[in-house]
């Protein structure tokens, strides 16, 4: 499947729950009345302003082989090229929330409301994961219905900037998927603007084409180690397409 | 002072516009400038540090503290300019090269301020020599390097070598922070310091200049 898609799914902000959670804020604190305002506030700027957005396009493992070298600065050794080599499909992917909530974000910071700032970013960076993955469920989905999946088969995104893929990789996927058609541009340094945006390779295989090791040289240096909790999850059953779609419209 | 109480206590609630006026009215009153800051601002974000370290107040909380902080000092820093009050020190913040992320960078820089620090932010996408002149420029006597990519972290070196190479180990000292970082990698690279979170890096910056 190729096209852009609009992301209705997460055009709506997260749950109070969930807000709380991306500033670290535990189940069962009593949180400050000043502190509700700051997340209903959030709440209503990102539902006013986010627009989000994602492109997807199916690549062959040879042209992602490609597109992966990118400017051969990747890690010596990293896991992706075998991951990909064990996949049933690909597909490169980017999405964004849109240019206002990214500039929201910047002035509340300028203007010295980093509380409210600090807590639409939180929003939106989950909303920017969650568009990676409603992705990865968009590109399951289809290949489910084109009889490319089956029930063991798992979809996950990585994207450059980890686990070895080098950020210069951002110049070949984006000469492949052309992400300006939704107003994603590359700076110098390839990061892309908006800020609040994601990219990256969805691969769908099954459980076992997911898991790598975790002695990598970068490993070493990284804190999340959020590869862990990813393959694990492979290992869970699906839902069914029903009960998924009603997760999606949550 | 009942006043300064009152200072500290507002500013743990978070309630900038009392800070201000509070201080306003200390001023007015014309206690000792430093005594408005470090018994009244200050006591009451060690209050809110002590309370952060402890899982009993979390981030949005600490950063309503931090502006009604910011409200307190923006009245007191004339008079700490012309009273020639020294600052706790200077740090020279910034996103190293290559990494765009800056809300990590932005909660480290408030709250230093907080804690009574100057802060000059270079912003992201900073190149190693850019660190070094800012530092040297401005007489500071720590880095701050923040790092969200796992691929731009390994750039964080090419800061700490090139204070190295140009002779300001004595005097500029490099604290690194960061979601993928870590201790042992901070101590990799020859950094100083490493912080896990912006309250973690007012501690760690206090250490490294001797106030801890």
């Amino acid at each position: 499947m190729t096209g852009s898609l609009s992301l209705e799914a997460i055009r709506s902000a997260p749950p109070r729950d969930v807000v709380l959670r991306t500033q670290g804020i535990p189940e069962g604190h009593r949180i400050p009345e000043r502190v509700e305002v700051l997340v209903e506030t959030a709440r209503e700027l990102y539902q006013e302003l986010a627009r989000p957005t994602g492109v997807m396009a199916e690549i062959s493992v040879a042209e992602f082989r490609e597109v992966y070298e990118g400017g051969g600065r990747n890690a010596a050794s990293s896991p992706l090229p075998e991951i990909a080599g064990r996949a049933d499909r690909l597909a490169l992917f980017a999405a964004t929330l849109g240019e206002p909530i990214s500039r929201k974000i910047d002035e509340l910071f300028r203007g010295n409301d980093a509380p409210l700032g600090c807590m639409l970013d939180g929003i939106a960076s989950e909303r920017a994961d969650s568009a990676a993955n409603l992705l990865g469920r968009t590109f399951l989905e289809s290949l489910l219905q084109d009889g490319e999946a089956d029930s063991r088969t798992r979809v996950l995104p990585y994207s450059p900037g980890y686990c070895g893929w080098h950020i210069t990789g951002q110049k070949r996927l984006f000469a492949f998927l052309d992400p300006g058609r939704i107003d994603i541009e590359l700076n110098a340094s390839c990061l892309m603007s908006p800020i609040k945006s994601v990219s990256g390779v969805l691969v769908a295989g099954p459980p076992p084409a997911h898991a790598f090791r975790n002695d990598f040289d970068f490993c070493l240096d990284c804190a999340t180690w959020e590869c862990r909790e990813r393959i694990a999850a492979t290992t869970q059953p699906l839902t069914t397409k029903f009960e998924r779609s009603r997760e999606w419209k949550s | 002072m009942e006043i300064l109480k009152d200072i500290a206590q507002n500013l743990i609630a978070g309630n900038d516009e009392k800070v201000a006026d509070l201080v306003g009215q200390a001023i007015e009153a014309k206690l000792p400038t430093v005594d408005i800051l470090d018994d009244g601002l200050i006591a009451g974000m060690n209050v809110v540090g002590d309370r952060f370290r402890n899982h009993e107040m979390f981030l949005p909380e600490v950063l309503l503290c931090a502006r009604a902080m910011t409200a307190g000092v923006a009245l007191l820093k004339p008079l700490l300019i012309a009273e020639e009050v020294p600052s706790r020190g200077k740090v020279v913040l910034g996103t190293v090269e290559g990494d765009m992320h800056d809300i990590g960078k932005n909660l480290v820089g408030i709250m230093l301020e907080g804690a009574g620090f100057e802060v000059v932010d270079l912003g992201t996408d900073v190149p190693a020599e850019k660190f070094i002149d800012a530092a040297v420029a401005e007489n500071a006597s720590v880095i701050g390097l923040s790092a969200l990519l796992t691929t731009t972290m390994a750039l964080m070196k090419a800061v700490v070598d090139q204070v190295k190479e140009r002779g300001l180990s004595e005097q500029v000292k490099v604290i690194v922070g960061g979601a993928p970082l870590s201790e042992e990698f901070a101590r990799s690279i020859g950094a100083q310091g490493y912080a896990y979170d912006a309250a973690n890096a007012v501690e760690k910056v206090l250490a490294l200049v001797g106030e801890d």
